[in-house]
């Protein structure tokens, strides 16, 4: 059986399903008719079949389905490439594929990738129930995650990674800031490879990035990406790229500098990365203004990832992400011999950054006490993001403890 | 994923206590789904009581979340700087933790924390792993970042290098205070992340809520500490006070209201909880307007002489003074 589907608009982009049945000895292949029924979608893609099945008292009847599936986004021969991986898939059968299944994750996720939790002189884990879990979710972490990655070299690592992943559609299948700045992270430390196909997605849009900028009236060398990405990563509704989560650049930024000092693999950063780094110090450089009365540098129409407070002023984890970025930027001009532009030093040394008159910052400017918060935002600032500028261990920590009343 | 980000700057600024412990079970235990311990989105998954959202599901990015805790809250690296910095610290729950090999500037490192120590080694970069180690031929640099000084410290291939953990948990929050950071049990239902450990974690941000307003207790084990006098029973409620508290101090675990009355247990009873922070509409509203740091209703109550620690101390809290049926809140539990 087999079906195919194309985007909405796309039909030159068609994936392929290929399937086939192994139902012996329990079905009449004789019986095979097409399925029909309220169970069968009326979508004109949907195809089924059914057989009849005569199942025997005190007997164990098994089904297998082997499914190929490609798509000419990636193979040329889409089509053919469904049907070879089909056609392999069954003459393998089950305990061979479930065997090279096991042996590749084997390979990948070996003991010494995984967090261990247990008692190195006995190998058990502790009694507590509790540590039972960190170390389950310990293992399953890094699998659910590199199931939805491909490493250097496959050739089809360039698409990020999902809220969901491959077999989810929530959030419209569409890449955030939680790829970069929150899935990115631990892998980039033990799977440098795998974690490059979510770097690798915002250096393929950089163009994209860049008309991005040109369009809402940036200079000349910005760079502005989308809130959401899908194939083109232009500003779209649920992805503007301007007046809203602009934190989201300097997130793309931050991740793809971890990645670098982790490889520090010169001909990867200055083949895109690099480029992407400098676009977006100057497009954030762009959008501060300053502010003749205050005499600080102002970033206006903003959103955190607070997604509560939105077109706000002096965003505090925004404003203190792109003073990081301004300097670190610059930082990099230095190793380049390159000479540092001053305007990025400045507005970064006087960003309009939100504090109360008690130290605890706010996340944005006009921020009262009674603002329920919706996830990690001020908490940000200390980790990942490690910006310290007058910020003390103090602050960081009434900052802490200050959004994590909800657990009051 | 929020609470994952929490335990790791909890571990990097609290001076004392162990609410980064706390806050790591927060940001996994309740978001968990068996039986292939994938995250969701949500704490409950009901739309009908949730709020109203359909969770995402499988929820990569509170994996991701939790994937950080381990290397960046424990060990404390820090990957930002073109040299690689930690900071390790081990919440005294948690007994050993083999963090996963990693790699900095192309080199292999591994490390193994207990309780008071962390041991670093580097190995050498395999080739298969398209990494090419930077001082493959010398020695690799590495920071001890603490929050008041920093050392470079170099590490050659083969080479394990000790460290001390930072071991600000044993630093108690509250003077003098018997049960910080003991392990914790109970038997009755808690509301979902709010665990009974969160009453001892010298952290009032976090706090033990059952499930509803009836009878509930929490036992301390406090077997690892010698007998000591006891002086005074102070709490932190946060929100919600109990209508009522009394504490058990036993050498049984399994203590009930009869033990003081068989002489198994010393009963100090706080029949009239009171909030000490009021609602008042004036204050509230002027309060309003102004981010200010969150207080809790705290109650203190004195000891008579003579009464001393055992080996375990029980809390039980009865009703609530708000009069939704939930349970009241105890944000720090504390035996002096």
């Amino acid at each position: 059986m087999y079906s195919s589907v194309h985007p909405s608009g796309l039909p030159d982009k068609t994936a392929y399903v290929i399937s086939g049945i192994d139902l012996s000895p329990a079905a009449e292949e004789s019986s095979r008719a097409e399925a029909s029924g309220p169970y069968i979608s009326t979508n004109d893609s949907t195809i089924g079949q059914t057989f009849n099945i005569t199942l025997k008292k005190e007997s164990t009847a098994t089904f297998y389905k082997y499914v190929g599936v490609a798509s000419n986004d990636k193979f040329p021969d889409a089509v053919g490439a469904a049907r070879d991986a089909q056609a392999q898939a069954q003459k393998d059968g089950w305990d061979a594929l479930l065997t090279e299944h096991s042996e590749a994750w084997a390979n990948i996720l070996t003991e010494s990738s995984i967090d261990d939790f247990s008692d190195p002189e006995t190998g058990e884990l502790p009694d507590d129930p509790s540590i039972r879990d960190l170390q389950i979710a310990s293992i399953s972490s890094p699998f659910y995650l590199l199931q939805n990655l491909q490493p250097d070299g496959s050739g089809l690592n360039d698409n990020s990674i999902t809220v969901g992943g491959l077999a989810s559609e929530s959030y419209g299948g569409l890449v955030f800031w939680d790829a970069d700045y929150w899935m990115s992270p631990g892998l980039n430390l033990a799977f440098p490879s795998w974690a490059n196909q979510i770097s690798n997605f915002r250096v393929k849009q950089l163009p994209q990035a860049k008309d991005n900028a040109a369009f809402n009236g940036y200079p000349n060398g910005s760079a502005l990406y989308p809130w959401t990405a899908g194939r083109y990563g232009n500003c779209t509704g649920t992805g503007p790229c301007v007046d809203y989560q602009y934190h989201l650049n300097p997130d793309i930024v931050f991740n793809i500098l971890q990645q670098y000092n982790i490889s520090q693999n010169d001909t990867w950063f200055n083949s895109g990365p690099k480029d992407l780094v400098y676009s977006i110090a100057t497009a954030h450089s762009h959008l501060l203004e300053f502010n003749k009365t205050t005499q600080t540098y102002w970033l206006h129409n903003g959103s955190d990832p607070d997604e509560y407070a939105i077109n706000v002023n002096n965003t505090a984890f925004t404003i203190a992400s792109t003073a990081r970025l301004l300097q670190t930027a610059n930082l990099l001009r230095l190793d380049e011999g390159l000479p540092i532009v001053d305007l990025w030093d400045d507005q970064a040394a006087r960003i309009a950054f939100p504090q109360s008159a008690s130290g605890i910052t706010k996340e944005y400017d006009g921020m009262n006490n009674t603002v329920a918060v919706k996830q990690a935002d001020t908490v940000l600032m200390t980790y990942p993001l490690d910006f310290n500028q007058n910020y003390t261990s103090e602050n960081k920590l009434e900052d802490t403890d200050y959004v994590s009343s909800p657990l009051n | 994923m929020t609470y994952s980000i929490y335990a790791i700057v909890a571990n990097e600024v609290s001076p004392s206590g162990c609410s980064a412990n706390t806050y790591t079970l927060n940001g996994v235990l309740p978001y968990l789904r068996a039986p292939w311990y994938q995250f969701s989105e949500q704490e409950v998954d009901d739309f009908d009581t949730n709020g109203g959202t359909n969770p995402a599901f499988p929820f990569l990015t509170g994996h991701g979340g939790f994937y950080q805790v381990v290397p960046f809250g424990y060990l404390g690296v820090r990957t930002d700087k073109t040299i690689l910095s930690i900071n390790p610290s081990l919440p005294p729950q948690i007994p050993y933790v083999k963090v996963r090999t990693f790699y900095y500037a192309g080199a292999t490192l591994a490390a193994t924390i207990n309780s008071t120590h962390t041991n670093l080694t580097r190995h050498a970069t395999p080739l298969s792993l398209n990494l090419i180690d930077s001082y493959a031929n010398t020695t690799l640099p590495f920071i001890i970042d603490r929050s008041d000084s920093n050392t470079t410290h170099t590490i050659a291939i083969n080479e394990t290098i000790t460290v001390d953990n930072r071991l600000y948990w044993q630093i108690n929050t509250d003077a003098g205070n018997l049960l910080q950071c003991l392990p914790v049990s109970t038997s009755g239902a808690y509301a979902q992340g709010r665990f009974p450990i969160a009453a001892v974690d010298g952290a009032t941000s976090t706090s033990w809520q059952p499930l509803t307003n009836e009878t509930a207790s929490l036992t301390v084990n406090m077997t690892t500490r010698a007998f000591t006098p006891v002086h005074q029973l102070s709490f932190d409620w946060g929100a919600r006070p109990p209508r009522s508290a009394f504490v058990l101090l036993s050498n049984t675990s399994s203590v009930s209201n009869a033990s003081a009355t068989d002489g198994l247990a010393v009963k100090l009873e706080m029949d009239n909880v009171v909030p000490s922070l009021p609602y008042n509409e004036t204050a509230a509203a002027a309060s309003n307007q102004e981010v200010t740091p969150y207080v809790g209703n705290t109650s203190v109550f004195p000891v008579k002489e003579g009464v001393w620690s055992g080996m375990f101390a029980t809390l039980v809290v009865e009703g609530c003074w708000e009069e939704d049926g939930e349970g009241a809140t105890v944000g720090e539990f504390v035996v002096s």
